[in-house]
């Protein structure tokens, strides 16, 4: 479904992607793992268009990235990246309008399960834990085939957490694919189906959960600790 | 692209209702001395009202330059790249976006000299005595007043043809250095540095094309250099292909 093949990305003399071949299936949850720096962000950024690799390439249902491809590929960055005049309303709006797989009625009720039903209130004076929470609800609206977390759970209270990976679980189905980078580890474990390992810009380990958790008889944090502390 | 150019506009929007704002509150001036047949007042807010076309014309020229500066420089650029949208789309709904704002700001121009020439005339007596003469001689020398507003409008549009080259270099400029020259330092400056280099090779090269007669008087001093004018079309439509294909190859955000 989403492949990536021979994924290199250098910034002057960084390389944040040294070689990353990976291949995503559909209607699962995958971990990206790997602490600041070891190239997540910049992967998501390849395969959302935002960037593109200095090596490699990326393709959905055999279609490299492009239009066509960003038409079925929802991304949270990790930034605010919302205009300042925007509301929540004129957020939905500009997805709805640029969008297919936008569902108004899940993005309406999603505001009001994660507390942000003022349509009035401006995006640019939310705080860090509602601007996360938008994040979160406007890219799980999308009923897109892929879908792009980076730390969806950064900067934010514990009940939102909670709520946030509810609302993740709750709203998933089996036509999509997620995609998700978190510090959090303990927190994604339990949601998620499959873990990639990144450091310094190269997948280290990958594959089914379970199976990692029965070949390396550890959770996924516990395998987070030992691969990043060493 | 229709919907991008909404959101280009509606981004603008606030700026756009103060410029204009401030030109109506002149216009609402210029009324008032012409009424009252006050010629200070009238006077005052004339040369008010023309310096104020012109800062709009120039705040279009820095709006439209700083909106692409900022989508390429900031993160709402995600806003715009992550939708299913060409780069020819989203550039193109830019320069669409000033296109209409252009247009706008001309139809407000030209509709501001007609009604305000007309009631000029009309509240001063002396100056209508003085325009029936200024009519006799243009009249024996073939022209008529119908052309001077055909020339102000011609004006306006070689203007607007201008800005727009400028404009396309600008962007040529901000997008290599948004993505060919992204990994290096004083991007800025080097960005600024061909900004220059182009628009004054583009002036130079269009100064060398000789001019054509087009009919007579100001109409055919404005359209003279019309082989200048097709070349700066041809430099904003390499420029606008070039920014989108740099963008589509490079793009890094």
């Amino acid at each position: 479904m989403l492949k990536c093949e021979g994924i290199v990305k250098k910034y002057m003399s960084t390389t944040a992607i040294e070689n990353i071949s990976i291949d995503i299936l559909p209607g699962k949850i995958y971990a990206l793992l790997g602490p600041n720096g070891s190239g997540k962000t910049t992967l998501m950024k390849i395969i959302t268009g935002l960037i593109k690799p200095t090596q490699g390439s990326v393709t959905l249902d055999g279609v490299s990235v492009s239009p066509a491809t960003k038409a079925h590929v929802s991304y949270m960055p990790t930034e605010n990246y919302f205009y300042s005049y925007m509301t929540t309303k004129d957020v939905g709006n500009f997805y709805k309008d640029f969008y297919e797989d936008f569902d108004t009625n899940l993005y309406n009720k999603l505001l009001v399960d994660l507390n942000l039903d003022n349509s009035k209130m401006k995006v640019k004076n939310m705080s860090s834990g509602m601007m996360a929470k938008l994040k979160v609800a406007v890219a799980i609206s999308r009923r897109s085939a892929v879908t792009l977390l980076d730390e969806p759970l950064n900067g934010i209270d514990i009940i939102a957490r909670e709520k946030i990976i509810n609302t993740i679980t709750e709203n998933f189905n089996p036509s999509t694919t997620y995609l998700i980078s978190s510090h959090l580890v303990d927190e994604l474990e339990k949601i998620i189906d499959s873990a990639i390992f990144i450091k310094n810009g190269l997948v280290i380990e990958s594959g089914d959960a379970e199976q990692l958790r029965q070949s390396y008889d550890k959770s996924i944090v516990d395998m987070y600790r030992q691969i990043y502390a060493e | 692209m229709f919907k991008l150019m909404k959101y280009e506009l509606r981004r603008n929007l606030t700026t756009l209702v103060i410029l204009y704002a401030v030109i109506l509150g002149l216009e609402a001036y210029a009324l008032f001395g012409m009424l009252t047949k006050n010629e200070t007042h009238t006077a005052i807010s004339f040369t008010l009202l023309v310096f104020g076309v012109f800062a709009v014309i120039m705040f279009i020229f820095v709006i439209a330059i700083q909106s692409y500066s900022k989508e390429l420089g900031s993160k709402y650029s995600y806003m715009t790249f992550m939708t299913p949208n060409t780069t020819y789309s989203i550039i193109g709904s830019k320069l669409l976006s000033t296109g209409l704002i252009a247009l706008t700001t001309t139809i407000l121009a030209v509709l501001l000299v007609v009604v305000d020439f007309n009631i000029f005339i009309n509240q001063f007596a002396d100056v209508k005595e003085a325009k029936e003469a200024f009519e006799q001689i243009l009249t024996s020398r073939g022209y008529d007043l119908g052309n001077i507003f055909a020339s102000v409008l011609v004006y306006f549009i070689v203007l607007w043809l201008g800005i727009f080259t400028w404009i396309c270099v600008a962007y040529f400029a901000i997008t290599l250095s948004a993505t060919a020259f992204s990994n290096k330092k004083f991007r800025g400056v080097i960005s600024f540095i061909i900004f220059i280099v182009i628009a004054v090779a583009i002036t130079r090269l269009s100064n060398l094309f000789p001019t054509v007669d087009i009919g007579s008087g100001m109409l055919n001093q404005l359209l003279a250099p019309l082989l200048s004018y097709i070349f700066d079309i041809i430099a904003m439509i390499c420029t606008f292909f070039g920014s989108s294909i740099l963008l589509e190859k490079k793009v890094s955000l």
